[in-house]
């Protein structure tokens, strides 16, 4: 075997980019952006983390350590909570369900509910971490470990052996490259868990930092901590990636047509089913919620339960206040949100369609943005609040940004699904590059879109409602920061609850339009 | 883990088995859109013989096969293998099955799917029974290679040392055959029947190809579409082992031509 040269001339080119883009940067940065306290050159960043190196180091141990452990335990979770459900397939419809409400958690209001139960220390940011990856492991191992071929299965039950033997000797080990991709997302997702944990009061970390420096509008002190946390979460993606081909698990094993559950025939049944189903769940969640709280004995004051909300909002005398004044708060909210949402969306697809067009961009911009994509960016928000001030324009950035750098390396990877025949025929024709793209390309990308689209609501959330927690001073995250500080945790108890029903409520929606849409140009997706 | 069983017979030491059906229907689906893949199936296959199953995709031939390895349950009618379920005999780890596909697991080398197979039949380790069918196939030297770089036919053999592992009298093969090329196929056809020939097993064949049927076998089965039914039964009475003179031989061209025409393969009369 010849040794491969250390370099191949793409991967040159992706390091003169490089070189050319922080030397503009620099340039633009000393020259247009001296004095507006926006944008640090390169070097200037530098010089600040090698002068505050210590001190860098030991939030850094801190909010790695954090995320290590959320980082287990989160996706210990999940990998348990998926065998459960392929094991015992009835349970399935309503353990999803948890977990998506779980999932839609608003990530930063639930820091400072899980601040007063769990006091001072590391409680809320590793229990943040490890909600922020529990969903994206839990979902596709479920998808990875019933993704066996039904031939494997025979061969177990020719035997007479039964699903556990199927589950050790074929499942477990036919998931595992599912569940390495799904920890190579998840390693840059619990960092950004423990970071938001630390925004939302803690004493020391990378997120207190942040904070610090931009509310001291310290900008090089902000770049330098942002470059920091994307770093750290680019090293923490490459670093499973290595891991996961280091063990060699190979591909997963292929599957012409996905094994369909069929729905019931009964028409009183479906209806059952679809109306049963959702009831089922909400209750099962807000019995959970109620003995939880109950079960660990946390006082009505701070930890309230389903009945005092319902009071709050809908049967106490002021609750016509209460609710004018949440849902004015998630009305600010929304207005941004949305079009951010959509914005990043469409640009994540679009600019994914324009690369397939012009291969030669895709070569140099796909890298860079696998790599931007491992960035949560929602540790960059103080800088992006630096940066686009403190309006709305700005927030519906930094939502759009948010969502846009998953949704374009999704997609990407969706377009690259077509088959190769497809396009062989497609050529053989000389069809010209746009046809392709619509006839060929775009149905095998819808997949990876609606799966983006669906991940990205909770995000969006995310990113709006820390945005205005950190700066904007509008919208539901201010009217949490307000509560969480004023001890009103009532209001505070009841933002969390709308934004996760809102949230909710945006997948279920995607989710529905994608079996649409996904029935008609790739039924083998549709499960159900 | 899959527990040992102590207290059963050495499958070796046990005679190849009888195996009867009933009566034996299958119906997939319900109302409208049901499917009669099976009907009314009378069979006995005696022990130590081999049985070739030919006719037409989605006759139930395959259907019948995976009824008798215990993987579907016959909606009315009987199955039993030497008296007993088919069920109950394959949790015994008494029968075998080679499927179209080869299934071996990907990241298991050849040995160890070979090996796998005792696993699941719950029978000990044996590394030089494996060691032992592995170059029965012709698999020397390849032991410690995964699926992915065995060539098709390989796999295919693979499948079939694997099949032979637990020493099970009652072989099942679901057009083993089925992926490879005709020249490997051929070969294969000639070679690997004296593997199992040698050691007294009930066979049961699945197979399109009708020459192939002929070559194993000591009677063809002809199932027909539509009703999904036996439409021929015929004896095949050539002489072991069966070798490549016999393709060409008048007998062997006559039985060919016999079960083509069960088949429905005759020439249009001239109008």
């Amino acid at each position: 075997m010849t040794k491969p040269p250390l370099f191949t001339a793409a991967q040159m080119r992706i390091y003169a980019w490089f070189a050319g883009l922080l030397l503009a940067w620099e340039l633009i940065a000393r020259l247009a952006f001296g004095d507006l306290y926006i944008l640090s050159p390169p070097t200037a960043i530098l010089l600040r983390i090698l002068e505050d190196f210590p001190l860098y180091c030991r939030a850094l141990g801190t909010t790695v350590l954090e995320a290590l452990i959320g980082f287990a335990l989160g996706n210990l979770a999940a990998i348990l909570l998926a065998i459960l459900v392929v094991a015992l397939p009835p349970i399935e419809r309503l353990a999803q369900a948890i977990a998506l409400v779980v999932f839609c958690l608003p990530l930063v209001a639930t820091g400072p509910v899980l601040r007063v139960i769990y006091g001072p220390g590391w409680g809320p940011q590793i229990t943040l971490a490890a909600l922020s990856v529990y969903y994206t492991t839990f979902v596709p191992l479920v998808v990875g470990l019933r993704a066996v071929p039904p031939n494997w299965l025979d061969l177990i039950a020719s035997y007479g052996r039964g699903r556990m033997t199927a589950m050790t000797v074929v499942r477990i080990r036919a998931s595992l490259p599912y569940l390495v991709a799904s920890l190579k997302i998840a390693a840059p997702a619990a960092f950004l868990g423990a970071i938001v944990g630390e925004f939302t009061g803690a004493d020391r970390g990378i997120g207190v930092l942040s904070i610090q420096a931009m509310r001291s509008l310290d900008v090089d002190g902000t770049w330098a901590l942002a470059t920091i946390a994307s770093a750290v979460a680019i090293i923490g993606y490459a670093l499973v990636g290595w891991g996961g081909r280091l063990l060699a698990i190979g591909a997963p094993p292929t599957l012409l047509v996905s094994p369909k559950a069929r729905a019931p025939q009964v028409l009183w049944k479906r209806i059952g089913i679809a109306i049963g189903a959702p009831m089922l769940s909400i209750a099962v969640v807000l019995l959970l919620w109620q003995v939880s709280m109950d079960a660990l004995d946390l006082s009505r004051f701070f930890a309230k339960r389903p009945g005092d909300i319902w009071t709050y909002l809908v049967t106490g005398g002021q609750a016509a206040a209460h609710r004018s004044e949440l849902f004015a708060a998630l009305g600010a909210t929304m207005i941004v949100t949305i079009p951010g949402y959509f914005a990043g969306l469409g640009l994540g697809a679009v600019l994914a369609a324009l690369f397939c067009l012009l291969p030669t961009v895709e070569k140099i911009a796909s890298p860079v943005a696998i790599a931007l994509r491992s960035i949560p960016i929602v540790v960059t928000a103080p800088l992006l609040v630096l940066a686009l001030g403190r309006g709305q324009l700005g927030m519906l950035v930094i939502v759009a940004v948010m969502i846009f750098f998953p949704t374009l390396v999704s997609c990407l990877h969706g377009l690259r699904q077509a088959p190769g025949q497809v396009i062989d025929y497609f050529n053989s024709f000389r069809a010209p590059p746009l046809t392709q793209l619509f006839l060929a390309r775009v149905p095998a990308m819808l997949p990876s879109l609606f799966a983006a689209a669906r991940m990205a609501v909770p995000m969006a959330v995310l990113a709006a409602t820390v945005a205005e927690w950190l700066a904007t001073g509008t919208g539901i995250g201010n009217l949490m920061a307000l509560t969480s500080s004023t001890s009103n945790y009532n209001m505070l108890w009841s933002c969390v609850a709308i934004l996760t029903l809102v949230s909710v409520t945006g997948y279920m929606l995607v989710a529905m339009l994608e079996r649409r849409v996904l029935s008609h140009f790739a039924p083998e997706q549709v499960i159900q | 883990m899959t527990p040992k069983r102590s207290d059963q017979t050495p499958a070796a030491e046990t005679a190849p088995p009888k195996v009867e059906a009933w009566a034996v229907n299958k119906v997939f689906g319900q109302g409208e859109a049901a499917v009669q893949a099976v009907s009314d199936v009378e069979l006995t296959l005696e022990p130590g013989t081999t049985t070739a199953l030919v006719g037409p995709s989605g006759c139930g031939k395959s259907t019948l096969l995976r009824m008798i390895a215990g993987l579907e349950t016959p909606t009315s009618g009987a199955i039993r293998i030497g008296g007993e379920e088919p069920h109950v005999v394959a949790r015994g780890g008494k029968l075998s099955v080679a499927f179209q596909d080869p299934s071996l697991l990907p990241w298991r080398t050849a040995a160890s799917n070979v090996a796998l197979a005792r696993r699941l039949a719950g029978l000990p380790k044996d590394p030089e029974k494996v060691q032992k069918l592995l170059s029965l196939v012709g698999l020397d030297g390849f032991e410690n290679k995964r699926p992915a770089e065995l060539s098709g036919g390989m796999r295919q053999r693979c499948a079939i040392a694997r099949c032979l592992a637990t020493g099970a009298r009652l072989l099942l093969l679901d057009e083993p055959f089925g992926a490879v090329d005709e020249m490997t196929r051929r070969r294969l056809n000639l070679e690997l029947p004296r593997v199992w020939e040698g050691q007294g097993t009930t066979t049961l064949l699945v197979t399109h190809s009708v020459t192939e049927a002929v070559l194993l076998s000591d009677r063809v089965i002809v199932m027909s579409h539509r009703p999904a039914r036996i439409s021929a039964d015929i004896a095949i009475n050539v002489e072991r082992p069966r070798r490549a003179s016999h393709l060409t031989s008048p007998e062997f061209l006559a039985l060919v031509t016999q079960i083509n025409a069960a088949l429905g393969i005759v020439d249009e009369p001239a109008a």
